[in-house]
């Protein structure tokens, strides 16, 4: 499975709550899809963190497949 | 902070495709739609406890084992791979799955009521001798029910069939090319379902949870790390995803 939290082995860390960034599943929603992904994100409030490589990369290429253009 | 990850290395495994640790650990199976479609499929052809059915392609006997529970119908699963068989009788030791080709099917005539193929006939080299032997095996007035890949915009199919592809994408089916061969097989067609939304969201959740397979299946690349990018050649093909339920006539 892809682990879309390889890129980092640093702290990091929430900049409104000021804990550390622990890997939890998130569930990302698109056009009425939602998909569950393994990212960072914090414990106290949810702020999930979203690699710039990731963004760019495979949530550019399954946003282009769920758009049906 | 590191994740421990125990799992075997998809790239490098020595399998065949759907072997492969990537594929046999999705736990609804490899296809759209998942088991709820296959109910579907099942409610639409209208079978009674009982009957047989058999499932082409069947992998490690998922469908089998779950229509044989909760429908009572006497299963049957075919399947080239001697891994995947084995795994499924390993967890359902009296599940009866057999080994052998579509093209050549391990049954008597006239034996079932109904056969499914649930995204594998794409994965086969002519989808046109399965279905021969999918009439051959259905008793009169039996059902035949399949999901399976299509490209919406079929002037695209050339240039899908060079890309180096392993999978059902490699296979896909013209809608209008399948109706043609199921009527020369002498089956009548009763059902047609547009299920495109289910093959997207399934799609984007392989692109983002299952690096292997989006590469290999959708990128035609199996080295790690290459395949940022679907084939453009794919995006224009618009692939799809349909049903149909079709009968022996």
């Amino acid at each position: 499975m892809k682990d879309n939290t390889a890129q980092s082995d640093m702290n990091i860390i929430c900049v409104k709550c000021n804990a550390v960034l622990t890997i939890g599943k998130v569930t990302l929603a698109y056009m009425g899809n939602s998909f569950p992904v393994d990212l960072y994100k914090c414990p106290q409030c949810g702020l999930v963190y979203i690699p710039e490589d990731l963004a760019l990369g495979k949530m550019n290429m399954a946003e282009k497949a769920l758009e049906d253009k | 902070m590191k994740t421990v990850c125990c799992r075997p290395d998809p790239y490098t495994e020595n399998r065949n495709l759907y072997e492969n640790s990537s594929f046999t650990a999705l736990p609804g199976g490899i296809r759209p739609g998942g088991i709820s479609l296959t109910e579907h499929l099942v409610e639409l052809c209208g079978f009674n406890k009982g009957d047989f059915i058999a499932d082409i392609g069947c992998g490690y006997g998922l469908t089998a084992e779950h229509l044989r529970r909760k429908y009572n119908f006497e299963t049957a699963g075919v399947d080239l791979s001697e891994f995947l068989l084995k795994a499924g009788t390993d967890r359902v030791p009296d599940l009866r799955l057999i080994k052998g080709k579509g093209e050549s099917l391990p049954f008597r005539n006239y034996s079932f009521n109904g056969v499914i193929a649930e995204c594998s006939l794409s994965v086969m080299d002519d989808p046109a001798p399965v279905l021969n032997e999918i009439f051959r095996i259905l008793k009169p007035g039996g059902k035949f029910a399949m999901s399976d890949v299509c490209l919406r915009r079929p002037e695209f199919a050339e240039s899908i069939r060079k890309l180096p592809l392993k999978g059902c994408l490699a296979g896909a089916f013209i809608y209008d090319e399948l109706v043609s061969i199921l009527a020369d097989t002498g089956f009548n067609l009763l059902v047609h379902e547009e299920h495109s939304n289910l093959w997207k969201e399934f799609v984007a959740n392989l692109i983002l949870n299952n690096d292997y397979i989006c590469d290999i299946i959708l990128c035609g690349c199996s080295v790690p790390g290459k395949s940022s990018i679907m084939m453009p050649e794919i995006v224009k093909a618009r692939p799809g995803y349909f049903s149909i339920v079709a009968e022996k006539r």
